[in-house]
Formats: C-alpha cells, structure tokens, sequence
C-alpha cells in the first residue's frame, strides 16, 4: 500500500466557461481558472509556490499552433501572468495527460518542494479540424496508418468499439443508455457545456456517423476553456475553507501492446487490468469500496472497457449493467455523474479528477450521490499514458 | 499564392509512406506485390510494426520474410469522416485491421476493398491487395504500393 495515501487533497477548484470558441485568450482563461480555483479554496495568489500542468495541444497530422498563451499555457507563461514568478520553489509539465503532471505534483509537496501546487489544463479549439493529415508524406508509425485514412482517433476507437461489440453483442440502441443518462446528469452540471441541452435516444440513433459505429456523439465535446485545481498536503487542506478530497492512491499504466495498430481491444482490456491492480495495490481497496466512478470518456468506448478493466463489472458486462440502469445517479454505481467528457467538455483528464474530488466531499450539488465517500477516476484508454486515483472523504 | 491544379492534386493525394530503415524492407517488399513482415529468427516471431529489436528476446538481427497475405478481419470501421483531404471523395470507406494467419494478434491495417458494407462481419478471411501509387513530383517515377485486404472465401 501507498505510505502517503490519504496525505494530499485536493483543496480547491476553479472553472472558466467552456464554449466552442472563445474571443477571450487562453492565458486569460487560465488566469480565471486559477484565481477562482485559489478563491474557493481561501487562498490568495501569494500562497502558491507551485504550478503543473500539461501544456500540449491535441493535434493528429496538422500544424496547429503552439503559441504560448494563445494555444497553450506554459508555468512559465502563467507564473509571469499572475505576478508570481519569484515565489514557485517548482513547477511540473509531465504529460501525456495532466493526470501525470498531477503525479508529479503529489510527489513534489511530498518531497517538501512546494506547499501548494496550482494543477491547471487550459484547451484551446482552433478554428479548422482537429485530424487533418495535411503532410503528403507518412513517416514513422503514421506510415502503416494515414495512407489508408485511419490517422483519426475516432476511427482507433471505432475499431475497438466494433470488435467490443462484435465480440459481446451491442447495438446502437445499447450504446444510446449511456449516452442519453451521461448527457442528462450534465444537465445538473453548472460548468458542462451542454447543460440545458438534454439529449433523447432519437437524436442519439440519428447523430451523425464518424466512424462507425462511433458517431458525433461518442466523440467529446471540444472546447475553449480552462480548469484549475489547489493541491495541497491533507494537513493544511484542513484548515482551508472547504473539506478536502484525499487522494487515496494513484496508478499510471505502461502498456504498450502489439503495434501493428494504433489501439485495439485485447490491449486496452490488459492495460486497464494492469492499472487497476497497481491502484488497488497503491489503495489497499478494491472494485467493492466504490460508491462512484468517473471514467474517461474522450470516446465512449472507454467507459465500457474501464468499466470491464477496473472490475467494476464482470467481463462483456459493461452494456446490460449500464442499460439496467446501475450506473445513474441513485444506481448501484453512478457514472460520470458530471457528465463527462462527452458532456462537459474536452479537458483530457480534469473532468474526471475534479468530479470525483467534488462528490467526495459532497459539493456536487443536484448531483450529489448521497452517501459517496470514495471515487474512481480514470483517464485515457488504458494504454501506456493512461492513470487512475482513488479520492476519499475525510473522516 | 492561388493554388495551381498540381499543388491542388498533391494535396488530395494520399499520404505517401516514407520508408525508414526500419520499414524499407517491407515498402520495397510491397513494390514488387509481396508481404513480407519482420522476423525475428532467435525467437521465432514476427513483428509489425518494425522495431530494431524483437520485442520478444531483444535479438537485433531481424530479417524479413514473405508470409501469406491471408488472415481474418479482427476489426473494422467504415470511415465518414475524411482525416485527409485525399479521403473526402472515397467515403465511405472501410478500414481493417487484420490478423495474419502466420501468428496469433500479428495485426496490420489496410483498407478493405471488394466487400460490400453489409458483408463484413469480423472474422471473416482476407487476403493481401496492393494499390500502386505514384509518389508525388512529375520528375520523380518512383512508385509505392499500399497493402489492402479483399474478402475470401472460406
């Protein structure tokens, strides 16, 4: 078991407005997200010697821009931003996902680098498409995938999705349960994008076709926005204004899998076995001492296969369990009650982490699952680069 | 600049894989219409994509050798959504992610060709297709082939 679980929390949390295109930049997205995460925990701009996050655009074969400020947001870049330059003892830009910048940040207040640690993910939407493979030429592991159009990560997913289905049975009518529940628990979401937007099978069955069997709306919602969490150690998060969410225990995966294919199932079911041992190993819980889950869902698909990984359920149970109804709010185990990715919007990570930190320590409102004192996140797809926490109440 | 109609042909066009000397092998292979994949003769597996080393026994001296092209279709999905502008004009279009009979989960994607889309159904045999393209300026000749899979029958 982790000798630090239950040692650090997460202490505050701040968000901007997530919309499609935002005329504000994103560096003064993040100044707000960071001013009102420090506002709700009761801190001021002057306590905070540390900074991560993971300052990377999503991009799959264009030249979208890296522009500090503008389409990433650097420590650096923030640090000056927020007058604070001369006071960070530490700042961490560990990636692929904020997740492991969060990691890094754990370990640093517990190594004494830092007292408390700004986590942020600012998300830029550029004007133009996401996957546009505008390079006539397909070099390294691109070469055996673009030249057959397959440089898009909804058409990765799709594969998975297919072969899940193909393997256990599934339809679209099976997959719109999840989809439907998860749009509907953002509509009591304050900070989802889709909030007042609730979504009925119909419009679920006729969205329109990606990849198939993934459609539009098995994609993430893309967004402008940024999101900002205080970490602190558990000690002084109990003198801050609100209850802290402890992390329990944390878990990175390393599997890479057969590379003939940028993803497939066998190998995003084995990484996600393999997280989960590492988690409850690090937590000393198991599946059963659950009362919530948050999964990533950047495509649908990984709901049910974290779902199947984590041992939440049993294996190809994924679907009936959700279409039974276990997993809204008032099931046996609540899902993505914010409405995840796929309803609050693109974050890579922090919609997960901040949702089950906020059901912990019972400030999620409306959708509020009565009774939740543990939660699992997890983030990405199982593959080397994903992660999962454990958060807990404090007693 | 206006596009000229070769700049706007060159952008339409499929990616083109550029060989490495990991890959150069198996492109070279492709040229001449015959699959071949990495193989690793301390340990007796193959490997796709090509590594320096077998993931298996770490052994550097890899060589390549021509397998049957025939597998069974382990995944799919049909495209409607162009990641290229060189796709817009083909949607949809199917790819496959198929599993070569020389070895269980040896994975490889191509695109499936000459199979209705009600047709397919995972499982289902394969066999190697090769698309010659040209690899783009008019004063380069020099070709490439993609690896597609047609269905078989049983």
């Amino acid at each position: 078991m982790w000798e630090l679980r239950d040692q650090i929390a997460i202490a505050g949390i701040g968000y901007t407005e997530l919309s499609r295109r935002s005329p504000r930049t994103l560096a003064a997205l993040t100044v707000e997200a960071t001013d009102a995460a420090l506002a709700d925990a009761g801190l001021q701009r002057t306590d905070i010697d540390g900074l991560a996050t993971t300052p990377t655009m999503p991009v799959y074969g264009g030249a979208k821009g890296s522009v500090d400020g503008i389409d990433v947001v650097t420590p650096a870049f923030l640090s000056d931003a927020l007058h604070i330059g001369d006071q960070l003892t530490w700042t961490g830009t560990a990636g692929p996902m904020v997740t492991h910048a969060t990691i890094d940040a754990i370990n640093a207040l517990m190594a004494g680098a830092c007292s408390h640690v700004v986590v942020y993910r600012a998300l830029h939407m550029p004007v133009g498409r996401y996957s546009n493979y505008t390079d006539p030429y397909a070099r390294g592991r691109d070469q055996f995938f673009a030249p057959y159009g397959f440089s898009m990560p909804a058409g990765w997913a799709a594969t998975v999705l297919q072969r899940y289905l193909g393997l256990y049975g599934g339809t679209r009518e099976s997959l719109a349960r999840f989809v439907v529940d998860n749009r509907h628990n953002a509509q009591s979401n304050p900070n989802a994008y889709f909030r007042g937007k609730p979504l009925t099978e119909e419009q679920y069955l006729s969205s329109r076709m990606i990849a198939d069997p993934i459609s539009m709306l098995d994609c993430d919602i893309p967004v402008d926005g940024a999101v900002a969490f205080v970490l602190t150690r558990a000690d002084r998060a109990r003198d801050l204004r609100h209850p802290p969410a402890l992390i329990s225990g944390y878990a990175a995966s390393t599997h890479v899998g057969v590379n003939g294919v940028p993803m497939n199932l066998e190998d995003i079911m084995a990484g996600c076995a393999e997280t989960a041992r590492r988690l409850w190993d690090s937590t000393g819980m198991s599946s059963a001492d659950i009362d919530v889950a948050q999964l990533y869902d950047g495509f649908s698909v990984f709901v049910y296969t974290w779902l199947e990984g984590l041992g939440l359920v049993g294996k190809g149970e994924a679907l009936s369990f959700i279409e039974d109804g276990n997993a809204r709010v008032g099931g046996r185990l609540p899902l993505n009650t914010g409405g995840g990715c796929l309803a609050e919007g693109r974050l890579h990570g922090m919609t997960q982490l901040v949702e089950a930190a906020m059901q912990v320590t019972g400030r999620a409102g409306e959708r509020q699952v009565s009774g939740a004192s543990t939660a699992v996140a997890t983030v990405s797809n199982g593959l080397a680069g994903s992660t999962a926490f454990v958060f807990r109440s404090d007693d | 600049m206006p596009l000229t109609s070769d700049d706007a042909a060159a952008q339409a066009r499929k990616p083109i894989p550029e060989p490495d000397p990991q890959s150069a092998e198996f492109w070279a292979s492709a040229r001449a219409h015959r699959l071949t994949i990495q193989y690793c003769t301390g340990c007796e597996f193959y490997i796709h994509t090509p590594r320096t080393a077998c993931p298996r026994c770490d052994n550097t001296e890899l060589d390549h050798r021509e397998v049957s092209g025939r597998g069974t279709l382990y995944s799919y999905t049909v495209m409607h959504d162009a990641p290229a502008p060189a796709f817009a004009s083909m949607l949809p279009y199917v790819v496959g992610v198929v599993e070569l009979r020389e070895q269980e989960r040896l994975l490889i994607v191509g695109n499936i060709v000459g199979c209705p889309v009600p047709s397919l159904r995972l499982g289902m045999p394969v066999s190697v297709a090769f698309e010659d393209m040209t690899t783009g300026t008019p004063e380069d000749n020099e070709t490439m082939s993609l690896i597609h899979f047609r269905p078989i029958g049983d």
